[in-house]
């Protein structure tokens, strides 16, 4: 213990500018989103702010690569190597520089925004520590791993190229293999599992690499380690979409809760003008539920056996296309798959029946938190959004919502403006992007999460009116849903004749495009 | 023994650097490792202090393998090396207090007197020192705590004259209860400082003795002789460097033994009318040794 303290103040003194240069960058990283406040204004400010956590996270890998380098491992002249150090004093005295120079002042910073936010303290407590166990295990260890397995800055950089070269030639070879297509799960839900297992393997190389080095001084056998690494690494974005998701629904916080769920086919429930929407029928749902499509795989047969069309949907994080359902009060509900067809396809089931099979991803939300707040001017703390401001943007069409809560925010939320007085309801917003992610990630940019939107109330040009519009914003409400995810699942949706006049066929499908 | 190896080897990717040697460094020797550049010496004195893992055999220092040595073994061995790489932004006196406490038996009086005798210069920065004040530097760090063996390898390469006698100076001053292993090929450097001589070539062990025995075994031979033969006749192989100057011929005898080599003379040289037997310099000595190992092996 004397001998950590003694080697980890040595280090502390040498490295004293380093350190002030990277407790500045949080410091100013945690000045620059207190000052962005809810609404991220003014606009310059935002614009340096966000590139702020990349120069905190760069200047604490700078600090890692030269405390590490300080007792260069690799070779066979340096001095500490026939002093009487004990080689675990000194590893132990790298780790606890990491904790006492970047981590103690993350985590003081962390508490001090949780505060600032009015942040519940074991909230706020959380986050702190998820945000740093999450930079300890993903960019700290790494970092360490790579440096003790270098002699100077010049071969780490090098490394990071050889590194980055390799992870590219490898996930170019996947779009490769799968002919110029991304992931299939790049977008869903589940996009959390390829930096997760890019994660998992770094942390793992790191953890064999960093006591392999302290204790055997084996460079060798360290590096191939890396290069087994780099190579692992990228194969998660070779995995299939049923694999990736029965990983996902293996996750499943409650998967007993989509038991009762089922998509059925609801003959002339189809509403004119769109002919691409086919009418479903939900039902099992509970009230407060949320219905995502995760993905859809389309196949459509003619009744001589010819397949017609066989694709899919996998819908992008981008607008409420997802959604399948939302139920408030009830639990069955009306719902549309939409299907984007080629003009012949098309053309052949508003001629003849069909055999439709859709095999779905789906993923079931429930409620987790709602609050009401004033639509303008409001500033009020809930226990799911955090700290919430509402006030009319600059426009003057929208309310514009910001939030700042200790830890990661909802990802899939419902956002109505009401007004109390006469019970008039805008159309709900649904904003969804779907992070099924079993832990509560939150590192951008520090533990304290900034979210938000914009609910319109007026149409500039006049071509829409809305229940609740500008004139009825003092007493309006905006009413706010947040969902979490619950149990992921596959339904099968089998219709054996479908008849052109179940649906309605006219110009939709292009005004659907 | 303070220090051993035991049929060490070691090789790096297709070079032999080390090839099976077998050393024993007795307590309180001055124990001088010479060779030319490239013998080994520098890869023997990283095995035996672990800085490299060897490819076969092992070593052992203070009666510990030096795979496994601790903290309790490396606070009584000082090094020294031309190579030694110590944190380049600390200046010498933030280095020699952050060694201090790793050391128990560290004398700060001691430590003074060495800093004062070897003028360095306390708060330059270890980067700025020239090569001389890294060599006198690194003895500064390793002379303090009276390390029980002082592994000096290539201390003289690069020093100047007068950096070399400080240098041997405060060596000599200091060493009086320590084991020594130098490596060096300045010959003229050891001679009168080593008790003992092992000499490596091209990662083999050529010999290993006292300094007394060394020199001993090693004369210069001048045989006159009425007339001399056109063509010289076969002699022994422990002869070498043999050239005439007229009527004399003059050679190094590498295993000198003053009945063996009058009855060898007599025998190949009848007609002999003087020998006369010259000590050599430390220098001709090992060179000439070196020089019949190749001849024997050649």
């Amino acid at each position: 213990m004397k001998a950590l303290l003694h080697i980890l103040k040595r280090d502390c003194v040498q490295l004293w500018p380093l350190i002030t240069l990277t407790t500045a960058a949080q410091l100013a990283n945690f000045a620059a989103w207190m000052e962005l406040g809810h609404f991220n204004e003014p606009d310059l400010l935002f614009t340096v702010a966000r590139f702020l956590p990349a120069i905190v996270y760069l200047a604490i890998a700078g600090l890692i690569t030269t405390v590490i380098h300080q007792d260069v491992i690799p070779g066979a002249g340096h001095d500490w190597l026939i002093r009487p150090i004990r080689r675990g004093d000194l590893m132990a005295a790298k780790l606890a520089f990491l904790v006492f120079t970047v981590h103690i002042p993350m985590f003081v910073l962390d508490l001090l925004h949780g505060a600032a936010i009015g942040a519940p303290w074991r909230q706020s407590l959380l986050a702190a520590l998820v945000h740093n166990g999450i930079i300890l295990l993903i960019l700290d260890l790494p970092v360490a791993a790579l440096a003790s397995m270098t002699r100077n800055l010049t071969q780490v950089i090098t490394s990071l190229l050889g590194i980055w070269l390799a992870v590219l030639a490898c996930i170019v070879t996947g779009v490769i293999i799968r002919h110029g297509t991304e992931p299939p799960f790049v977008s869903s839900g589940m996009q959390w599992m390829t930096p997760a297992f890019w994660s998992i393997v770094a942390v793992l190389a790191a953890v064999a690499i960093i006591p392999l080095q302290y204790f055997r001084r084996a460079t060798r056998h360290a590096r191939a380690i890396t290069v087994a690494a780099v190579l692992v690494a990228p194969m998660a974005s070779y995995s299939t979409w049923p694999g990736a998701f029965a990983v996902q629904q293996w996750l499943s916080p409650d998967p007993s809760l989509s038991g009762s769920v089922a998509v059925v086919f609801e003959p002339g429930a189809g509403i004119p003008g769109n002919t691409a929407s086919l009418p479903l029928f939900v039902r099992g749902l509970q009230p407060e539920s949320l219905l995502l499509i995760d993905r859809a795989t389309i196949h459509v047969i003619s009744e001589d056996g010819k397949v017609v069309f066989d694709g899919g949907t996998t819908p992008g994080a981008s607008g409420n296309n997802q959604v399948l359902a939302i139920t408030s009060g009830e639990s069955d509900t009306h719902a549309h798959q939409r299907i984007m067809l080629p003009e012949a396809a098309f053309n052949i089931m508003k001629a003849t029946p069909v055999r439709i099979a859709i095999q779905y991803s789906l993923t079931l939300f429930r409620l987790d938190a709602s609050t009401s707040l004033s639509a303008v001017g409001a500033s009020q703390h809930s226990r799911g959004f955090g700290w919430c401001k509402t006030k009319v943007d600059e426009e003057g069409d929208d309310i514009e919502l910001g939030c700042l809560r200790a830890g990661a925010s909802s990802t899939c939320a419902s956002i109505v403006l009401e007004n109390p007085a006469n019970g008039r309801r805008n159309p709900a917003t649904v904003r969804c992007v779907p992070d099924y992610a079993p832990y509560p990630a939150q590192v951008y940019p520090d533990s304290i999460s900034h979210w938000g939107g914009s609910i319109q109330f007026r149409d500039v040009h006049r071509l829409a009116m809305y229940p609740v519009d500008g004139s009825q914003l003092s007493s309006a409400r905006v009413d706010l849903k947040s969902y979490r995810p619950v149990a992921h699942f596959t339904r099968q949706l089998i219709i054996p004749k479908l008849q052109p006049n179940d649906w309605i066929a006219a110009s939709g499908r292009h005004q659907d495009k | 023994m303070i220090a051993s190896t035991h049929a060490l080897r070691k090789t790096f990717g297709r070079f032999h650097a080390l090839n099976g040697v077998d050393l024993s460094i007795p307590e309180g020797s001055v124990f001088a490792l010479v060779g030319t550049n490239g013998a080994g010496k520098t890869t023997t004195i990283q095995l035996l202090l672990n800085m490299i893992v060897p490819s076969q055999g092992n070593a052992t220092v203070l009666g510990v393998d030096s795979r496994r040595l601790t903290p309790a073994e490396w606070s009584q061995i000082g090094y020294v090396s031309e190579n030694q790489q110590m944190p380049p932004q600390m200046t010498v006196s933030s280095y020699i207090r952050y060694l201090r406490p790793f050391y128990p038996s560290w004398d700060q009086s001691l430590e003074s007197s060495i800093l004062q005798q070897l003028n360095l210069p306390p708060k330059r920065k270890i980067k700025d020192l020239s090569h001389g004040m890294r060599i006198k530097m690194a003895l500064a760090c390793a002379l303090p705590f009276r390390p029980k063996l002082l592994v000096l390898d290539e201390p003289f390469s690069g020093l100047d004259p007068l950096v070399r006698e400080e240098f041997m100076y405060g060596l000599l001053r200091r060493s009086d209860q320590t084991t020594v292993l130098i490596s060096s090929h300045e010959l003229s450097e050891i001679d009168g400082l080593a008790t003992h001589l092992a000499i490596l070539d091209r990662g083999k062990l050529v010999c290993q003795q006292t300094i007394g025995a060394f020199k001993a075994r090693v004369r210069e031979v001048c045989i006159t002789m009425d007339t001399m033969p056109d063509s010289l006749p076969a002699m022994p192989r422990t002869w070498i460097e043999a050239h005439r100057e007229g009527t004399k011929l003059i050679f190094i005898e590498a295993n000198y033994s003053e009945k063996q080599l009058e009855a060898q003379i007599s025998s190949i040289f009848p007609g002999v009318q003087q020998i006369e037997v010259h000590e050599v310099s430390l220098r001709s000595a090992v060179t000439s040794l070196l020089r019949s190992a190749r001849g024997a092996n050649a």
